[in-house]
C-alpha cells in the first residue's frame, strides 16, 4: 500500500474474509507520506472450490478494496478393494483362476501409480491399471494364486499410488498335488458291438477323475472307488474296431494313458450280414442281421432248412401272411428260394382253378420242395393239380375223337421241358450253349419228342377222380391221379434216344419222363444259373456256375440235385461272398436288381409297417410281380432279360415306366404310413430314434447299404440335412427312407 | 453308364439326324414348330377278355339264318340289329344294338369293319389247324392271347410290342423324343415296348399330379443322389432309367394340363375317361414335337362266359358313347382325319351259347375302325360264313380260324401312321407269310 500523499494517513484493517487469512504486516495504525506498508494475505479454503473475498483497508481519503480469489483444491487418494482376500484352495504347481483387484482414486487429481507388485506364490494377471489414475476412476488388476509348493500362503498386492502406498493382502491355501490316474484294465476285455454292456475299468487314482472319453468323444462314467469306475459301453453294431479309453483327473493337465477295449469278433460282421440277408432272406431286419451275426452263415443256413414250411392254405389274409412271414427270420432262406422257384416252375391264374386261394396253394406246394430234392420237386409239380390246371395237362387224354389219333395236348409237356428242366439247346456245365461245327446251339429235343412225352403223362385228372373233366373243386394240394383208359399207352419217344416202352402204366411214365428229365446233364446249369441269377447276382461268371453244378450232380454224399445243398453252395460260394470285403469293389458279377416284392417287403421292414390284409395285392399286382400268380407261364421276367450294354439283368424287364412310379408312390406311401393294408408308422422303424441326423444318415448306411453308401447320396442327405435346420432326425426319418430306399444304390444289390 | 450317357443315348437318333443335311432339316422343323396336319395318331382301344364279335357285326342278308341256326338265345332279332349301308361286295350287316352312334358313322363313311383278324402265323386251313402246324402259341389263353395282340407275334415270347418297335422305326422323325409315342392310359402294356423306346404311362390307378406333388420335397434329393460313377451297368441303367421316368412323367403331366378346356363333354366310364385323357393330351400336342403317337386304352367286361347279353349291352354302350364322344373332340380339335381309333380284343367267342347262356374263347373276330382317315361304310377282309364245324371252325362250337392276321391288321395301321413299307416286314416278322401286307381299310 502507498501513500503518495505529502500527509500520514490512517490504516485500518478491516478483518480478513472467509477463507483467507492476513498474516505479517507492517500496516499498522497510519502510513506517513510518501511511504509503503505491505500485508500479508494466506488462502486458506475451507472447502473445494472457487472462492473469493475482499480485502478491504480504511484510509484518510476512503476505504481501498482489492478483491481476492483462489481455488481450493482436494488431494489424491487412492484405495484398493479388497483388502485382503483368500484364494480357493489350488493344487500346488497349478494356478487359479484370476480374482480381480479394484483401484479407486477417491481424490480429485489424478496420481500416478507405480509398478504392481504381488508376493512370490501370486502372480499378476491381466493389469488395467496404467501409469497414471484419473480423480474418480478405478482400474482393475487380476491376481493368481499359483503356488509353487503345497501348504498356506500369504503374500500382498502392492503399488505406490502417488505418496499412498496401497496395499492388499493376499492369502491361499495350497494342496497337494493330486495323484496322476492310471488305467490298467477293463474287464470285460471284449465286448459285442451293438450291445450295451457295463464296462469295468481299473487303475489308480480314480477317485480323481472328472471325465472320461472313449475314441475321443465325452463319455459319462460312475465313480466306484480309487481304483474302479464302471461306464455303458454301447459301440454301433457295425464296429470293428476296438474302443479307445482315457480319464482325465481333476487338476490334471492331461489325460491318462489310454487302454483298448476289444470287440468281440461276431462270426459275421454286421456289414457283411445285412448284405448276406439281402441275398439269402425276403427282407432285412434287426432280427435277421443279428440271427446271421449270432449263428454264421453256414449254421444259419443250416437252421433255415429245418425250419418248418408255412402253409399258405388258407383263402383270405394269405397275402399279408406272405408278406409279415418276410419280416420274420424262421421263414427267410425257404421263402426266398421259393421265389426263385415260382419263376421256374410258374402258376398262373387258370380257368380250371379260378380260385383267389389257387395262387396260395402253389406257393404252398413249392416251398414244401424248396430246400428238398429236385426229382420230388419236379415229380409234385407234374402231378400237381394246380400246374394240371394252368398248364392242362389235368384231364389232358390220350385219345383225340377229332382226328382218331393218340394226340394229347402238349401245353404242359413243352414247358416242363423247355421252362421247368433242360431248355431246349444242349447246355455246357458252366451254362453256356453247346454249339455245333458251324456255331449253332444244338436242340435238345425236337417236336416229335414233346408230342410224345404229352402222350407219356397224358390220362391225369384230379385227385378226386369223380371230378375228372370239371373244374377243380377239391384240396387243391392233393396230387392228381391217373385214369388209366386215358393213358396213351403206345410207346413214346420222349427224348432222342430215350423211348418208354408200349403199356406202361400213367404212374410208371410220368415217373420215367420226370427221371429223364432229372437225370438230363442240362437240368444241372439250366437250374444253377437261374438260382444265382436270383439269389446273387445277374451275372454270374462261368466257373461259378461249374462249382454249383458240381454240387447239383453231387452234394458230396452221392446224391444228386439236392437244393439245400446247392443253395448253400451258391450263397457261400466266394464269388457270392466276395463282396463282404468292406475294401473291395464290387463288379457288376456281384449285382442285381430288387424286384418289386422284396422292395416292398424291406421297405416294410425300414418304416416299420406291418401288413394287415390282402391289399397288398394291389401293390404287387401294379407292379407286375404277383406273389402268387404270374401273368403267364414265362413267369415275372425272364432269365435272359438283358440290358442294352448286354449283360444279363432279370428282373430290370419289370422295370418300366409305369411301375418305376408306382414302384417310388408306393415306396413313399410306405414310409409316410399311408399306404392300404399296411398298419404302422415310421415310430416302429429300425432307425427310429438315432442321436443325430448324422447318426440317422450313418445308421441308413449300414442297415440298408452295408456300409456302402456312394459318395453322391450321402451329399444328398447331408444337403437335405443342412436344408431342414429345425427338423431331428425322427422328423427326418420318413423323407431319407423315400430317397434311400428310391435310390439305384439301394436297389441294385451288390 | 451315368446318366450323362444315357440321356446320350436318348437322344442318338436326334444326334445322327442333324449331322444330315436333308434329315437334320426335318428334325429342325418338327423340333420347332409342328403343323398340325403333320401330327397323327391311332388309339387302340384293347377290349380285354374276348370281344364276342359274332354279335358285334350281324349278316342280316342270307347268311342271318346260318346266324340264328347256331346262336341260340344269344341271337338278335333282324330288326332290332342298327342297319349298316350295304358293303362294297354287297353284304347287308347290322351293328349290335347298343351301338347307334358307332353305326351312324359307319354309315356316314367314317367307320370301318374288319373281319375274322386274329393271330396268325400264316395263312392256316382247318386241315393246319388239326395238324397243329404253325399254329400260334397259347390259343384260347387269355394271357397268351394278349401278348399275340401286343407283340403281332403268334409264335415265340417276344420281348417288344409291335407299338414300340413302330415307336424304335419311326424314332428319326418323331422329333426329339421327350414325350413318348406310345403312351398308355391303362399301365404297361407290352404294345408299347421297344427295343430303344419305352411306353409311357399318362395314368395307371395313380394320378401322375399326385404322386410328383407327393415326392416334390424329396425329389431335387433324389436326383442328387444319382449323380456321379456309377459302379456297374446295372446299376447305372436301374438309376438313369428310373430318373428318365419321373422326367417322362413330368412331360406327359404338363402336356395333358396344358391340353386342358375342350369343350367335348365325355362320359364318365372308364373307357370314356380313358378317351378324355387321351384326347386331352391330343389337343396339348404342341407342347412338344412327337408328331406320331400311338395310344393304348383298355376297357374290361368281355369276358362273357355268362348272361352274355346283358353284360355285352352295357359294355358296348359304354364303348360306343365314349368313341361318339371322342370322334366329336377330335372334330371339335380339326384333328378328325389325324387320328385314327381301332379296337382289338383276345379273340372272339364261340358262335355256339354255353349253358349259362354266355360263349366261350373263340379265336377270329372282328373289330371297329374309326376315324375321318378311314375308308368307312365297309367291310374288310372276309366274313366267315357262320357255319359252325365247317371248314372254317377249328372246333364244333363256331370258333373262326382267322383269315387275316393280327400283322396284317396292326401293320396296316402303321403304315398309315408312316412306317416305311421297306420296315414292315421287320418290325413284323410273319407278315411276309401273308400275300398282303396291308389291308385296305385307310
Amino acid at each position: 500500500m502507498s501513500n503518495t500523499g505529502d500527509h500520514a494517513s490512517k490504516v485500518q484493517i478491516a478483518a480478513a474474509p472467509q477463507n483467507f487469512q492476513y498474516g505479517q504486516t507492517d500496516c499498522t495504525g497510519s502510513l506517513a507520506g510518501h511511504s509503503q506498508c505491505a500485508i500479508a494475505v494466506v488462502f486458506a479454503p475451507e472447502s473445494t472450490g472457487s472462492k473469493t473475498g475482499l480485502l478491504s483497508i480504511g484510509t484518510d481519503s476512503g476505504n481501498l478494496n482489492a478483491t481476492l480469489s483462489g481455488t481450493g483444491l482436494g488431494t489424491a487418494h487412492v484405495q484398493v478393494l479388497p483388502v485382503s482376500a483368500s484364494f480357493p484352495d489350488v493344487v500346488a504347481g497349478q494356478v487359479s483362476t484370476a480374482m480381480p483387484f479394484v483401484f479407486t482414486n477417491t481424490g480429485d487429481v489424478a496420481v500416478g501409480m507405480g509398478t504392481m507388485q504381488v508376493s512370490d506364490g501370486f502372480q499378476l494377471g491381466t493389469n488395467g491399471c496404467g501409469s497414471t489414475l484419473g480423480a474418480h476412476a478405478s482400474c482393475t488388476v487380476g491376481v493368481l494364486f499359483q503356488p509353487g509348493t503345497s501348504g498356506n500362503k500369504s503374500g500382498t498386492l502392492t503399488v505406490q499410488a502417488g505418496t499412498d502406498t496401497v496395499q492388499s493382502t493376499l492369502a491361499g491355501n495350497a494342496t497337494q498335488a493330486a495323484q496322476a490316474p492310471v488305467l490298467q484294465a477293463a474287464s470285460p476285455a471284449a465286448i459285442t458291438a451293438g450291445v450295451t454292456t457295463t464296462v469295468h475299468v481299473t487303475g489308480t487314482g480314480l477317485d480323481s477323475i472328472d471325465s472320461m472319453f472313449v475314441n475321443g468323444a465325452a463319455t459319462a462314467f460312475t465313480h466306484v472307488s480309487r481304483t474302479e469306475i464302471t461306464f455303458q459301453a454301447a459301440p454301433p453294431a457295425w464296429s470293428l474296431q476296438p474302443m479307445s479309453i482315457v480319464v482325465h483327473a481333476a487338476g490334471s493337465s492331461g489325460n491318462s494313458n489310454a487302454i483298448s477295449l476289444q470287440l468281440v469278433a461276431p462270426p459275421v460282421s454286421y456289414d457283411a450280414a445285412v448284405r448276406f440277408t439281402q441275398q439269402a432272406t425276403m427282407s432285412t431286419t434287426p432280427d435277421q442281421i443279428a440271427q446271421v451275426q449270432a449263428r454264421g452263415y453256414s449254421k444259419w443256413i443250416d437252421w433255415q432248412i429245418t425250419t418248418p414250411t408255412y402253409t399258405y392254405d388258407r383263402t383270405g389274409g394269405v397275402y399279408a401272411a406272405y408278406m409279415n412271414n418276410a419280416q420274420k427270420s424262421g421263414y427267410a432262406l425257404r421263402q426266398r428260394v421259393t421265389m426263385a422257384l415260382k419263376l421256374i416252375y410258374t402258376y398262373g391264374m387258370a380257368d380250371a382253378c379260378s380260385r383267389a386261394e389257387c395262387g396260395p396253394y402253389w406257393e404252398a406246394r413249392l416251398q414244401q420242395d424248396a430246400l428238398g430234392n429236385v426229382r420230388t420237386l419236379l415229380y409234385n409239380v407234374a402231378t400237381s393239380p394246380l400246374m394240371g390246371a394252368f398248364l392242362q395237362n389235368a384231364n389232358n387224354f390220350a385219345y383225340y375223337p377229332w382226328t382218331g389219333s393218340y394226340r394229347a395236348n402238349a401245353n404242359f409237356a413243352r414247358e416242363f421241358m423247355q421252362l421247368m428242366t433242360i431248355g431246349p439247346y444242349k447246355l455246357n456245365r458252366d451254362g453256356s450253349q453247346v454249339l455245333d461245327g458251324s456255331g449253332q446251339p444244338v436242340p435238345t429235343y425236337s417236336e416229335e419228342n414233346v408230342l410224345e412225352a404229352a402222350g407219356a403223362m397224358s390220362g391225369w385228372t384230379w385227385g378226386d377222380i369223380s371230378m375228372y373233366g370239371q373244374l377243380l373243386d377239391g384240396n387243391p394240394l392233393l396230387p392228381m391221379q391217373v385214369i388209366e383208359s386215358k393213358h396213351n399207352p403206345l410207346a413214346k419217344n420222349i427224348l432222342p434216344g430215350v423211348t418208354l416202352p408200349a403199356g406202361q402204366t400213367g404212374v410208371k411214365d410220368m415217373n420215367d419222363v420226370v427221371d429223364t428229365l432229372f437225370n438230363h446233364p442240362n437240368i444241372a446249369p439250366f437250374l444253377c444259373r437261374r438260382l444265382i441269377q436270383h439269389l446273387v447276382a445277374s451275372n454270374p461268371s462261368p466257373a461259378y456256375i461249374t462249382r454249383i453244378v458240381s454240387v447239383f450232380e453231387d452234394n458230396g454224399s452221392g446224391v444228386r440235385g439236392d437244393l439245400a445243398a446247392i443253395v448253400k453252395a451258391i450263397l457261400l460260394d466266394p464269388e457270392a461272398r466276395r463282396g463282404d470285403d468292406p475294401n473291395g469293389a464290387y463288379t457288376q458279377t456281384e449285382t442285381h436288381y430288387m424286384e418289386p416284392v422284396i422292395i416292398i417287403a424291406n421297405a416294410a421292414s425300414a418304416a416299420g409297417v406291418t401288413f394287415t390284409d390282402d391289399e397288398i395285392l394291389n401293390v404287387t399286382n401294379a407292379l407286375k410281380e404277383d406273389i402268387f400268380i404270374s401273368a403267364t407261364v414265362f413267369g415275372a421276367y425272364s432269365p435272359e432279360n438283358k440290358l442294352p450294354t448286354g449283360q444279363y439283368a432279370p428282373e430290370v424287364q419289370l422295370l418300366n415306366d409305369a411301375s418305376s412310379l408306382q414302384k417310388v408312390a408306393f415306396v413313399n406311401n410306405i414310409a409316410h404310413g399311408t399306404q392300404p393294408g399296411l398298419i404302422g408308422d415310421v415310430s416302429g422303424s429300425p432307425l427310429w430314434n438315432a442321436a443325430s441326423p448324422q447318426a440317422l444318415v450313418e445308421q441308413i448306411n449300414h442297415f440298408l447299404l452295408h456300409g456302402t453308401m456312394p459318395a453322391a447320396l450321402r451329399g444328398a442327405l447331408t444337403t437335405y440335412i443342412a436344408d431342414h435346420p429345425g427338423k431331428t432326425a425322427n422328423q427326418m426319418l420318413t423323407d431319407m427312407l423315400v430317397i434311400v430306399l428310391n435310390s439305384s444304390a439301394y436297389q441294385v444289390m451288390h | 453308364m451315368d446318366r450323362r450317357q444315357f440321356l446320350k443315348r436318348s437322344m442318338q437318333f436326334a444326334g445322327s439326324m442333324s449331322a444330315s443335311g436333308a434329315l437334320g432339316q426335318l428334325f429342325t422343323s418338327a423340333a420347332m414348330a409342328q403343323s398340325t396336319s403333320s401330327y397323327k395318331a391311332v388309339v387302340c382301344l384293347f377290349l380285354a377278355g374276348g370281344l364276342d364279335s359274332n354279335n358285334l357285326i350281324v349278316p342280316r342278308d342270307d347268311a342271318y339264318a346260318k346266324y340264328t341256326a347256331s346262336r341260340g338265345n344269344l341271337a338278335y332279332g333282324k330288326d332290332a340289329l342298327l342297319s349298316l349301308k350295304q358293303t362294297s361286295k354287297g353284304r347287308s350287316f347290322g351293328l349290335h344294338p347298343a351301338m347307334a352312334q358307332t353305326a351312324a358313322l359307319y354309315n356316314q363313311g367314317y367307320a370301318a369293319v374288319l373281319a375274322n383278324t386274329g393271330p396268325l402265323a400264316r395263312p392256316t386251313t382247318k386241315n393246319d389247324f388239326t395238324q397243329s402246324l404253325m399254329l400260334p402259341n397259347d390259343l384260347f389263353s387269355h394271357s397268351g392271347q394278349q401278348a399275340e395282340w401286343n407283340t403281332s407275334i403268334s409264335q415265340g415270347a417276344s420281348p417288344t410290342g409291335w407299338a414300340g418297335r413302330v415307336a424304335d422305326a419311326i424314332a428319326s422323325t418323331n422329333g426329339s423324343g421327350k414325350m413318348p409315342a406310345v403312351v398308355s392310359t391303362s399301365g404297361f402294356s407290352l404294345m408299347g415296348q421297344g427295343a430303344n423306346t419305352t411306353e409311357a404311362t399318362a395314368s395307371d390307378g395313380l394320378n401322375t399330379a399326385n404322386l410328383l406333388s407327393a415326392i416334390a420335397n424329396v425329389q431335387s434329393y433324389m436326383v442328387n443322389g444319382e449323380t456321379g460313377t456309377m459302379p456297374d451297368p446295372v446299376q447305372g441303367y436301374v438309376s438313369s432309367t428310373q430318373q428318365g421316368f419321373l422326367a417322362t412323367a413330368k412331360t406327359i403331366n404338363d402336356v395333358y394340363q396344358s391340353g386342358s378346356g375342350l369343350r367335348t363333354m365325355f362320359p364318365s366310364t372308364p373307357i370314356g375317361q380313358q378317351l378324355a385323357a387321351v384326347a386331352q393330351m391330343i389337343k396339348g400336342r404342341t407342347a412338344h414335337d412327337t408328331n406320331r403317337q400311338i395310344f393304348v386304352c383298355t376297357d374290361g367286361g368281355y369276358d362273357t362266359h355268362v348272361n352274355q347279353l346283358q353284360v355285352s349291352q352295357a359294355s358296348l354302350y359304354a364303348l360306343d358313347q365314349a368313341i361318339s364322344a371322342f370322334t366329336a373332340a377330335m372334330q371339335e380339335l380339326g384333328m378328325f382325319g389325324n387320328v385314327t381309333l381301332f379296337t382289338v380284343s383276345d379273340f372272339s367267342r364261340t358262335l355256339l351259347q354255353n349253358t349259362s347262356f354266355g360263349s366261350d374263347h373263340g379265336w377270329g373276330g372282328h373289330h371297329l375302325i374309326v376315324g375321318g382317315a378311314v375308308k368307312g361304310g365297309d367291310v374288310y377282309g372276309t366274313f366267315p360264313s357262320l357255319v359252325a364245324g365247317g371248314d372254317e371252325d377249328c372246333s364244333t362250337l363256331g370258333v373262326w380260324i382267322p383269315t387275316t392276321s393280327t400283322s396284317q391288321y396292326t401293320a396296316t395301321l402303321s403304315s398309315w401312321l408312316g412306317v416305311p413299307g421297306s420296315k414292315l416286314a421287320t418290325i413284323f416278322p410273319e407278315l411276309s407269310n401273308f400275300p398282303n401286307q396291308t389291308v385296305g381299310f385307310l
